[in-house]
């Protein structure tokens, strides 16, 4: 989970550990969570908010579909118009804000239970 | 960039494969959250946590954690909060104190695995109705049973 507003990126955080009971981990920047992808650990799904310092989630989408092509990469914004870009740039889903507890849900469903 | 698929004869079910999915609110409605609708994304996710722990789903050490985590976080938003989304009739102090007796109830019977019985799930079931009723009269509380018995 990458976002570098705390309010959001720890209700998400909350609300995925809840889901999976397994350990999901946060970052504030694309950078910080570029270098622990970067070093080969473990992210199955990565969800991303676009506009944060360092690296945007754009550009940590490119980085990691470049490196690792399986992973999943859910990009997330409260920009109508980031979408479009979204789609163009491979991410495999966007998470349209504001969105509920049963979106975060549905996301678990979708690529942690069905697979 | 689907009619290109079906134009050049890809099956449906390749196209649906490679097509983004969607959650979250519409093109339309996209916009910043506020802290009215994360208190309320809280509050919806402990009510989710209280009614799966009643309904018996499994809860395991990061879901306690996560209740923990979850609870706390509600009563730093609480007393800042502006509660405009309550009706007339509803007290906005009564409103937070019930929501502070679900925060107690659940960290009780979930995080720390104090005893549940039959008059202490009435009064957990009759706060969280009423807290419902308060803020989400017309809205599902789902509970999602794959995701609940998958961990």
């Amino acid at each position: 989970m990458v976002d570098d507003d705390p309010g959001i990126r720890d209700l998400i955080v909350n609300a995925l550990t809840y889901c999976v009971n397994r350990q999901v981990l946060s970052f504030e920047s694309g950078l910080s969570a570029w270098r622990y992808i970067e070093e080969g650990k473990a992210a199955d799904v990565v969800i991303c908010d676009v506009d944060m310092p360092d690296m945007n989630g754009f550009e940590l989408l490119a980085k990691v579909k470049q490196a690792h092509p399986g992973k999943t990469f859910i990009i997330m914004s409260g920009v109508a118009d980031n979408e479009k870009k979204a789609e163009a740039a491979g991410a495999d889903a966007f998470l349209g804000k504001p969105f509920s507890i049963n979106d975060l849900f549905n996301i678990v469903q979708c690529y942690v239970v069905d697979g | 960039m689907g009619r290109f698929f079906q134009a050049h004869g890809f099956s449906g079910s390749l196209f649906s494969r490679m097509q983004m999915k969607r959650f979250g609110s519409t093109h339309a409605d996209a916009k910043k959250m506020d802290e009215t609708q994360l208190f309320l994304m809280k509050l919806h996710l402990l009510i989710v946590m209280v009614k799966a722990k009643l309904k018996g789903y499994p809860t395991g050490d990061f879901r306690k954690e996560a209740v923990l985590e979850n609870t706390a976080s509600l009563f730093k938003t609480l007393p800042h909060l502006n509660i405009g989304i309550l009706g007339p009739n509803i007290s906005s102090h009564l409103f937070k104190e019930r929501v502070k007796l679900l925060s107690v109830m659940a960290i009780a019977i979930i995080s720390k695995d104090y005893p549940l019985g039959i008059h202490r799930r009435e009064a957990v079931l009759d706060n969280m109705e009423n807290i419902i009723k308060s803020v989400f009269p017309r809205q599902k509380i789902s509970l999602f049973h794959e995701v609940l018995m998958a961990a």
